[in-house]
């Protein structure tokens, strides 16, 4: 079986947008039976996460992480304009992430 | 977890605002906060830094901004205020962008854990242009807060 995704949700402090969006991300996942692990981060550790798969900001950032792992920003998640491009999108990721895992 | 409700009342509330910026609008609504011992002082200096490094506008078909913090509240809040004049926030997307909000909502969270319920369902509400668009127009506080709690089904407490 495959590992589960690790995915960072950061936002400004860690409340509000992270706990809406990573809710979403959470349902989108398992009605896709994707195993995932969710952290909660803030925008400011963006470079720093070590040993994730995909990052979600919810926030204005134009961060780098230092080991590569791409940057979203799902703010569509939290308003739920664009939910559905944004779904698609970050599914078409775990699948190109998680290839030869 | 036990959803907890979110506090608001009509001397949170400003209608019919103009300001020369979103810092005078944040610090307008910081006013009604303390007068009703929802804050200590740490709170204005967090939620103006808070803003500048990461702002809230948000483009919708009414654009609205969401300034929030937990640092120096003591209970948590909605405040409201609809405005006249458009006041520009940035955006809370990558782009930089001005957001020219015509509502501000600051939400003074304690536990968003606890207030995931009502944070997901305002966060649902904001995309709504019409019912939103009567929330700008409306002239009375108390309709205001009625139309809201409509949307947010009945999640907002008012307590004096």
């Amino acid at each position: 079986m495959a590992r589960p995704v690790q995915i960072c949700v950061c936002c400004g402090g860690g409340i509000f947008t992270t706990s809406v969006v990573t809710e979403e991300i959470e349902k989108l996942l398992k009605d896709n039976g994707i195993a995932y692990k969710i952290t909660p981060q803030k925008i400011t550790e963006i470079p720093r996460l070590s040993g994730i798969d995909i990052i979600v900001a919810t926030g204005k950032t134009d961060a780098k992480n230092n080991e590569g792992t791409p940057v979203m920003i799902g703010l569509p998640m939290f308003t739920g304009v664009g939910k559905e491009e944004f779904s698609q999108q970050l599914l078409d990721k775990i699948a190109e992430v998680m290839k030869g895992n | 977890m036990a959803a907890e409700l979110m506090m608001t009342n009509e001397n949170l509330i400003l209608l019919h605002q103009k300001f020369d910026n979103y810092e005078g609008a944040i610090k307008a609504m910081e006013k009604l906060a303390k007068n009703q011992c929802l804050i200590d002082d740490d709170y204005l200096p967090a939620i103006l830094t808070r803003e500048a490094d990461y702002p809230t506008g948000l483009e919708l078909p009414v654009p609205i901004a969401i300034p929030h913090i937990d640092t120096g509240v003591k209970r948590s809040f909605v405040s409201i205020t609809t405005l006249d004049e458009p006041v520009v926030f940035k955006s809370m997307d990558r782009s930089g962008d001005d957001v020219e909000a015509r509502i501000v909502f600051v939400f003074g969270i304690t536990d968003p854990n606890t207030q995931l319920e009502i944070l997901k369902k305002f966060a649902r509400s904001f995309s709504d242009k019409e019912k939103m668009m009567s929330l700008v127009e409306t002239d009375s506080k108390k309709e205001l807060i009625m139309k809201l709690n409509e949307m947010l089904d009945n999640m907002m407490t008012v307590e004096q």
